[in-house]
């Protein structure tokens, strides 16, 4: 995943992941047009929320997803067709390196089926918006 | 001891005619010694104890000498070749300037005076083995290496191989102790005499404070310093440096091409080395109104919420850059847009080979060797000298751009907070935040740097209320580091926080016995995620690379679980106050409220949270 920096002036954070995504699936990924429209194949969010902690997404993501050292997934998450590629291809944080030891890992089938990515999906997809900023007291000073 | 037969310079008068009487500024000296400015009188505090035959104890010559560098305090390990230094600042001394700070370990004692350092402005003494101690203190040493920051080392052994006295003597002496860390120290001696001693030992001081700052290591023998010596020894005087500037010509081209330029961004690093920085670094910024960039964080240097902080790296066409560290790939950016970089930095001022903390080579087009901040004066002056009321006109323009894209910067750092604001665990924003309004109406120094969200959204604007973190990014530093700000911060009755990783935590965990023995107040919260995170990411990244790996295989060798580890019992057993675990983000503030309370009492404090990953 395109690591987003704390300090980072250059783009907001979301223009940067979404050109790295799309970057991605030009480059790499023949995923339908209607998949990248955002056309996701019917999920379990349950599970999803299972597999998202289980495999580790959390890790770099959060546990809602609401980002880290990997870029935020939700609420809003992207088009299944753009995650799916990104989770399958994964993403080189340094262009020049040999090989891909540093930004998002690719996911497997092994690891990660078809089913599960879609449960995964539905998971993020489920995650409510976050309380505007005017609501939180501690954010307003 | 004899006295200084000329008159002491009158520094602050000498530079005062020096700056009038030359083009360039002479900035303060990088060394507060005394809160005028005066150097430290090098005079006893005690009655100097002379026997009939007219010596003393030369371990007691030495306090004294160690007093007139102004060592507040001795951070160590006790070992048995430097007991009689104890002996003399406990019984000669009466354990006062300096006063001994008992620590659990070496690389504790370095880390203490690294924190103390970057608060205070100036070293305080760390005595070690020199074997057994000082390997123990090297990564310690490492940090503040990379991190510029002065250490004050004297290290016991016993030279003279006829005094040994049997195997733990033997494999406790060295023929050259200091050469294990000669890679990292500025400096080092192993002086051959009491005299030699004090000779190098005020070098030595004068070294590791002079920019660009840095450890040294002075070997003291264990039977010379348990000898006596003439009472009339004397004590050679500090005379502090000033820092090195750029070349005049040189600032003065880079102040041609900043106003000149068009949108000119300044980028910091290790910019502000005293409080002075601060507000020089305000003055060039708001001279020009340019944005002012911290891509590290490793020092408070410009003001968080002031309305330049923050600026347009990609869009710059000119670039300064202020002992900014790793500037290549900037600089790689800029010159594929024909943008142009000035680089000022003391690095090339003092490198060795071995440790790769230079970086990447940086192709930039002026490359100014001397300390930023003692530069900043003249290029301040300089750039001032060649603005006319048209550049004037444009520069306010330019400045009311750059504050609407900051304070919009703000605005997207606020939203990106809200998102997992009452997950469970605690998000790192939220523990932040919930700390941040406990704290913001008092006179706070947040010492750690282990969570970046306080340097998104809090409001910075002194010196001392950030410290940076590891210089070397070594694992252990930030217990103790945050221990030694506090015990810099607390004759100012500051209240010191801190938000401190628990595989950090757990590497020398025993220094808050020290905070609890030596009453060091301060408030420290656990990001407790209950892993070496980083390392979990990087083994799942290459897992998955490989095609290969499972959820009940992905924690070995990187979590810190089953059993997961009892903070708030950890600290009670160290004598510490503390609760937790605390997983609900509704609970901290209570709990942040009770900690302060403790805090301001004189007591350290720990909570340990339960949080997200990052």
């Amino acid at each position: 995943m395109t690591k987003i920096s704390p300090n980072s002036k250059v783009l907001p954070g979301w223009a940067v992941w979404l050109i790295s995504l799309t970057a991605l699936v030009v480059l790499f990924v023949p995923v339908s047009g209607a998949e990248t429209q955002g056309n996701a194949p019917a999920g379990n969010p349950q599970n999803g929320k299972t597999v998202f902690m289980n495999t580790g997404c959390y890790r770099c993501h959060g546990t809602v997803g609401q980002g880290g050292p990997g870029g935020r997934l939700a609420p809003n998450t992207i088009p299944f067709g753009i995650f799916a590629s990104f989770v399958r291809n994964g993403k080189r944080s340094n262009p020049n390196a040999n090989v891909n030891w540093s930004g998002m890992p690719p996911y497997s089938e092994k690891f990660i089926s078809n089913s599960e990515l879609a449960d995964i999906h539905a998971y993020l997809a489920s995650i409510p918006p976050s309380a505007p900023v005017g609501s939180i007291p501690l954010l307003n000073d | 001891m004899s006295k200084p037969s000329k008159p002491p310079v009158n520094r602050r008068n000498f530079l005062k005619g020096a700056a009038a009487g030359a083009a360039a500024i002479v900035a303060e000296p990088a060394l507060a010694a005394t809160p005028e400015g005066a150097l430290p009188a090098p005079l006893p505090s005690s009655a100097v104890q002379v026997g009939d035959d007219g010596t003393r104890y030369a371990s007691d010559y030495m306090v004294d000498l160690f007093k007139s560098l102004g060592l507040e305090y001795v951070l160590a390990m006790p070992a048995g070749n430097f007991a009689g230094l104890i002996e003399s600042v406990a019984h000669y001394a009466g354990n006062s300037n300096p006063e001994w700070i008992t620590c659990m370990h070496e690389e504790s004692s370095v880390a203490m005076a690294n924190g103390y350092a970057k608060i205070e402005g100036k070293p305080v003494l760390v005595c070690a083995h020199a074997t057994v101690g000082l390997q123990h203190a090297t990564m310690g040493i490492y940090d503040a290496w990379c991190d510029r920051v002065p250490i004050y080392m004297v290290l016991g052994n016993t030279q003279d191989a006829t005094q040994r006295g049997g195997y733990v003597t033997w494999v406790h002496s060295a023929q050259d102790p200091c050469g294990l860390v000669r890679d990292i120290t500025k400096w080092d001696d192993n002086p051959i005499s009491t005299a030699h001693f004090a000779e190098s030992a005020v070098r030595a001081y004068k070294i590791a404070t002079t920019p660009p700052m840095g450890p040294v290591a002075l070997v003291l023998d264990e039977h010379r310093h348990l000898e006596r010596v003439p009472a009339n020894m004397r004590i050679p005087t500090l005379s502090v440096p000033t820092a090195p500037q750029g070349d005049a010509s040189a600032v003065a081209e880079a102040a041609r091409l900043l106003v000149a330029a068009r949108n000119p961004v300044i980028t910091v690093g290790r910019t502000a080395r005293t409080p002075a920085g601060v507000p020089l670094l305000v003055e060039l910024a708001e001279t020009l109104q340019a944005g002012v960039v911290d891509r590290w964080h490793r020092r408070m240097n410009f003001p968080s919420r002031h309305p330049l902080n923050g600026g347009d790296l990609n869009d710059a066409d000119v670039i300064l850059a202020l002992e900014a560290g790793d500037i290549a790939g900037m600089a790689r950016q800029a010159k594929q847009r024909d943008a142009t970089v000035i680089n000022v930095s003391d690095t090339e001022l003092y490198l060795k080979s071995n440790y790769q903390d230079f970086f990447e080579y940086a192709e930039v087009d002026l490359s100014i060797s001397g300390d930023a901040e003692a530069t900043l004066p003249t290029l301040i002056e300089s750039v001032k000298r060649l603005i006319t009321p048209n550049r004037r006109v444009a520069f306010e323009a330019r400045g009311r751009t750059v504050a609407a894209a900051n304070r919009q910067a703000l605005d997207r750092e606020r939203i990106a907070a809200t998102h997992g604001w009452d997950a469970s665990p605690i998000s790192t924003a939220r523990l932040s935040m919930e700390l941040w309004e406990q704290i913001k109406n008092e006179d706070w120094s947040y010492v750690s740097g282990w969570v970046t969200w306080p340097l998104r959204l809090w409001d910075f604007d002194k010196h001392y209320q950030f410290i940076g973190r590891a210089g070397g990014e070594g694992i252990g530093y930030h217990l103790p580091a945050t221990i030694g700000a506090a015990l810099a911060n607390k004759k100012y009755g500051r209240l010191t926080v801190s938000i401190n990783g628990d595989g950090d935590f757990m590497v020398a965990n025993g220094a808050l016995w020290t905070a609890a023995h030596h009453q060091i107040p301060i408030l420290i919260i656990m990001q407790n995620n209950r892993a070496y995170h980083q390392d979990y990411m990087d083994m799942d990244r290459i897992a998955h690379v490989r095609d290969r790996g499972s959820s009940s295989t992905m924690g070995i060798g990187t979590e810190i679980t089953n059993p997961d580890i009892d903070y708030a019992q950890l600290a009670q057993s160290l004598g510490v106050a503390a609760e937790g675990p605390i997983s609900d983000p509704r609970d901290l503030a209570a709990a942040i409220r009770r900690g302060i309370e403790v805090v301001k009492g004189g007591q350290p404090y720990l909570i340990d949270a339960i949080t997200q990953p990052r």
